[in-house]
């Protein structure tokens, strides 16, 4: 499902750029309107307090409480992740090695449904890689810097619902519901998936301001994550699962030993994967203790967290919170090496969601300030939200902030959308592919040739028509099965056009000349419906100096190889000149890239037709 | 109000717990335990079939190997190496084809007969382009078959009166085509389904059609069956109807699954060679029939559980041969001479042989082809020697990455 370019493809790369800084330029201009806005407001506020004729009626209102230590802890550090996820997704190698290099070898241990569900928005990136990866890059930093200014209000609260909702859908396309449905899963190596974290921190962030007066909500949080910690723990200690030993039965690695490896050859400081390697080389030795440590570490972390107790949950946080910073070390190997990686992983984030717990039950929100309005009695402030914009800075700043962040978000959403809306691939694909079509401008040679039913066609009968003309083997195995489907691509794109258009191929096998071929690479190929597709054969008297004329060369390529011969399409136009050239090398012929060139085709043949 | 708190913690903590207790379960569940071993025999292919092979034809012998990397599908290139009559000297005709043949090639031929060549799907490719010649190579005409050819060496047949069976598709949805004139032409002489539910179909347990031949007087189908000791020989009957042949294993292998592997027209009569997978491992045996409802079956050569087929073809004139070897083991080469015979092991052939041949003027002297990668050598076994001795070694262009 993968585009089969090189992750860094100067064409597919240099449009990323390009996008990118295209859409930095909107955010920068979001963001100066922003900055202009909140000083007009500041303005206006001033004014209204300087001429204010009533001392007891605050032209500027008071702000209610202190936000809660937990929530601002995961407010601002998740906000902070999640630009670095979106600086992490600005990488280079990230329009072209995303679905190969993260998508697909995350999906592909899961079960069939999974892949099916993953494939269908690995789809979508593949056919569009530049917008997509641009937008991953955009709403991610919209989304971390929601979290990150807007400290309070529903406006932060909504920032908290954008951050699950984004994070559901990393969670299921990029993460493939973080492998918990795949062999191997393992809270060392991130289960259930470093963004199923964001999204609980993201819906914590949501809940009403008054869910964190009280101690409840931390020690629910807790009790969830202890849970989950005991859960972890029976998983890993279950036998037959390979963790137990640095050695498998078979004589190779055992399961951690051989994750841990594969994290070291990942390309990163030497002094890093030294650490892992020593690891994997301390786990391979004394596989069952590590194990033991592991599960008993888990559990008692889970048990502190079970019981509710602040001294125990006090321990257990500490615990947990070394745990997980010596497995994002020693295991997890940071996560962000190797120019494809997208996040830290999920031991920062589990971390993170442990002490916000640990504070939400211990620290509770600062006492009621005589100046300041409690927020459990005190009603959300009266007035209409354009009142409440110049007689509350605090309002002023966290409207604006919001409007701006969920503008930084559109800037990359918008055109995935638009382009995601569309069945057929970018043509970017196709321009790095093949490159661009060339243009021609001298009379196309003629011929007079037989099509697979056996009737003369030749291309005088076809004046007045737009001819999209390639060569093709009906016996070939790859390329010519592949250029015919694009043709019927670009005939459906086309379109109501396509009764102005034939679609031709002549034959390029000098073995197989007959029309039965035709007739059965037509039938193979679903083609025996189009009614304006033409495959022609004739003698080889008649087809070689064809081949000559039309620059395509043929061989028989040595040792039980196809017919090589030259792939390409040429659009003559209704006057009978050649219009375009087109290389029609397939590449590694995936969808994205057939229905990229179809596109590309489509585009020329149009052009042609219109005379243009 | 303590007593409500605690209660509720409790509750929370429930709550909570559930979904973890979920995600463990759902982990535990992604690991598959074993199969039954019962469940591994039901589904498991029977006895893999290799397509290498040698036979004869009136111009020389022709072979097909695998050659490549043999262990990427698409960087395997089948070649077809032909020695003429009295010749010592092997030339590669794989161009002919002009096709990619990374999916195998299948050889008809017999003694006085032409050469037809069938060219198996690969990649995209859905049908079979043809090839034949008459001349030893020197002028080719072409055929095509409407679907792919079956993945076994007994897809393709030539009778003595010039007619071409064809075995196409796999398993339940296989036919078995008939040439009328010329190898483009076709009709149905009968398909999986139809015989599977033919009386004989049904004894058999038809699991998928693997062979054919043209008989004596008609045309002949092998099959495998999933009823055990029951061997799927069907031949086609006055009126279209298809028989179950009379052919009765030794007792010793009525509890095995039969195969036939291929059927070959040989100098005594029609040949089938079986594959017999039984719990403790697979068996071979031969069997003729002249044609008058009665077949003779041959000793059962045993092969060890870590041995595979490597070849299988015609031997002398009424000869069969199978090479087969194990990972770390020899190759090994046992032929029958014919009905009235045993098996009898020859001179473990070289690693890396990919079939034999065997010279028809002197049943005791063969070419083994030994294929490492893009060389094919050839071994001889010669009669005063009385082991193989290298001789020509053929190098070939491969072209790897073509195949898309």
């Amino acid at each position: 499902m993968g585009t089969g370019l090189k992750n860094n493809d100067p064409v597919v790369v240099g449009a990323f750029h390009t996008a990118l800084m295209h859409q930095g330029l909107i955010v920068l201009l979001i963001l100066a309107v922003a900055g202009i806005t909140l000083n007009v407001l500041h303005s206006l506020q001033l004014r209204r307090a300087a001429g204010s004729p009533d001392d007891n009626q605050p032209a500027i209102r008071a702000e209610r409480a202190p936000e809660a230590p937990s929530r601002r802890l995961l407010r601002v550090a998740f906000g902070l992740i999640w630009i670095l996820d979106g600086i992490l997704q600005g990488q280079t190698s990230m329009p072209l090695g995303m679905i190969p290099q993260v998508v697909h070898p995350t999906a592909a241990s899961s079960p069939a449904w999974v892949q099916d569900l993953v494939n269908s928005g690995a789809t979508s990136w593949s056919f569009h890689p530049v917008q997509a990866a641009a937008a991953a890059v955009w709403i991610q930093v919209g989304i971390g810097l929601w979290l990150l200014m807007v400290p309070r209000g529903r406006w932060s609260r909504l920032g908290g619902v954008a951050s699950v909702g984004w994070g559901l859908v990393v969670w299921v396309f990029g993460e493939s519901f973080g492998g918990i449905f795949a062999p191997g899963l393992t809270w060392l190596f991130g289960a259930p998936g470093a963004v199923l974290f964001y999204c609980a921190a993201g819906a914590l962030i949501a809940l009403p301001e008054r869910a964190w007066v009280t101690a409840r909500l931390g020690r629910n949080v807790l009790r969830a994550m202890g849970a989950f910690f005991v859960a972890m723990a029976v998983l890993q200690a279950w036998p037959g699962r390979g963790f137990w030993s640095g050695h498998s039965a078979s004589g190779g690695v055992g399961t951690l030993t051989g994750m841990v490896q594969q994290m070291s050859q990942v390309t990163q400081p030497r002094i890093l994967s030294s650490w892992v390697g020593s690891f994997a080389a301390f786990d391979a030795a004394h596989g069952w203790g590590v194990n033991l440590f592991v599960v008993l570490a888990l559990g008692l972390i889970g048990a502190a967290f079970l019981s509710g107790r602040p001294r125990a949950a006090h321990i257990g946080v500490i615990a947990a919170v070394v745990l997980c910073l010596a497995d994002w070390v020693l295991v997890e190997d940071f996560g962000f090496f190797g120019g494809v990686g997208t996040d830290p992983n999920s031991m920062i984030p589990m971390a993170l969601v442990c002490i916000a717990g640990y504070l939400a039950m211990t620290r509770l929100p600062a006492a009621a300030n005589p100046a300041v309005v409690p927020i459990v009695r005190q009603p959300t402030p009266v007035g209409s939200w354009r009142e409440r914009l110049i007689t509350s800075p605090g309002y002023a700043f966290r409207f604006i902030a919001a409007l701006a962040a969920m503008g930084i978000v559109l800037v990359g959403g918008v055109p995935m959308a638009v382009a995601a809306a569309s069945p057929n691939a970018d043509p970017i694909l196709s321009a790095a592919v093949n490159g661009v079509p060339g243009v021609l401008n001298y009379p196309a040679p003629p011929f007079r040739l037989v099509d697979q039913n056996d009737r003369p066609v030749s291309l005088a009968g076809l004046r007045g028509k737009t001819v999209a003309l390639t060569f093709l083997d009906p016996v070939c195995t790859f390329d010519c099965p592949i250029i015919a489907q694009e043709f019927r691509q670009a005939d459906k794109m086309i379109g109501a056009e396509a009764k102005r258009i034939e679609l031709v191929a002549i034959e390029i096998n000098p073995r197989y000349t007959t029309p039965n071929y035709l007739l059965a690479f037509d039938h193979q190929e679903g083609l025996t419906g189009l009614s304006n597709w033409r495959f022609l054969t004739g003698s080889l008297a008649q087809l070689r100096p064809l081949w000559d004329s039309y620059d395509i060369e043929d061989s028989y390529a040595p040792g039980g190889a196809m017919i090589a011969h030259s792939d390409a399409v040429y659009v003559i136009g209704p006057d009978g000149r050649m219009r375009y050239v087109l290389n029609a090398d397939p590449g590694a012929a995936t969808s994205a890239t057939e229905s990229s060139f179809a596109v590309t085709l489509a585009d020329a043949i149009t052009s042609a037709v219109g005379g243009r | 109000m303590t007593a409500a708190r605690s209660r509720r913690g409790t509750i929370s903590a429930f709550v909570a717990a559930v979904p973890c207790a979920l995600l463990a379960a759902v982990g535990l569940g992604a690991f598959p335990s074993a199969p039954a071993a019962g469940d591994a025999l039901l589904s498991a292919p029977l006895v893999a079939a290799p397509l290498a092979t040698s036979v004869q034809s009136a111009a020389g012998t022709w072979a097909t190997v695998p050659m490549g990397h043999l262990n990427q599908p698409l960087n395997t290139f089948w070649q077809l190496f032909f020695r003429p009559t009295g010749t010592t000297s092997w030339s590669n005709q794989a161009e002919a084809t002009a096709v990619a043949t990374n999916g195998g090639l299948v050889l008809a031929s017999a003694v006085g007969q032409p050469l037809v060549a069938g060219v198996r799907p690969s990649n995209f490719l859905h049908f079979s382009p043809l090839i034949a010649t008459d001349d030893g190579g020197d002028s080719w005409s072409n055929g095509l078959l409407p679907e792919g050819l079956a993945a076994s060496p007994g897809a393709l047949s030539r009778a003595s009166n010039g007619q071409t069976l064809a075995l196409v598709n796999g398993g339940l949805g296989a036919r078995v085509l008939a040439s009328t004139g010329g190898l483009s032409s076709w009709r149905t002489l009968t398909t999986a389904r139809r015989l599977a539910s033919s009386g004989g179909g049904i004894a058999c347990g038809l699991r998928a059609l693997t062979a054919t031949a043209a008989g004596a007087s008609s045309a002949v189908v092998g099959a495998s069956c999933s009823r055990p000791g029951v061997v799927g020989i069907f031949s086609e009957q006055a009126g279209g109807s298809w028989r179950l042949e009379p052919l009765a294993l030794p007792g010793s292998l009525r509890r095995g699954r039969v195969e036939v592997l291929t059927l070959e027209q040989t100098a005594g009569g029609l040949a089938a060679l079986l594959g017999v997978s039984e719990k403790t491992g697979t068996a071979l045996v031969a069997a003729w029939t002249t044609g008058a409802n009665r077949w003779i079956v041959s000793p059962v050569l045993p092969l060890a559980s870590n041995e595979h087929l490597v070849s299988l073809g015609p031997a002398s004139a009424s000869g069969l041969f199978a090479v087969y070897a194990s990972s770390s083991g020899p190759t090994r080469l046992a032929v029958i001479d014919g009905p009235s015979s045993t098996w009898h092991q020859m001179p473990s052939p070289p690693s890396g042989t990919a079939t034999v041949a065997f010279d028809p003027t002197s049943p005791s002297t063969a070419d083994a082809l030994v294929v490492h990668d893009a060389t094919m050598s050839v071994w001889t076994l010669g009669t005063a020697s009385g082991g193989w001795m290298k001789g020509q070694v053929v190098h070939v262009a491969l072209e790897f990455g073509s195949s898309g």
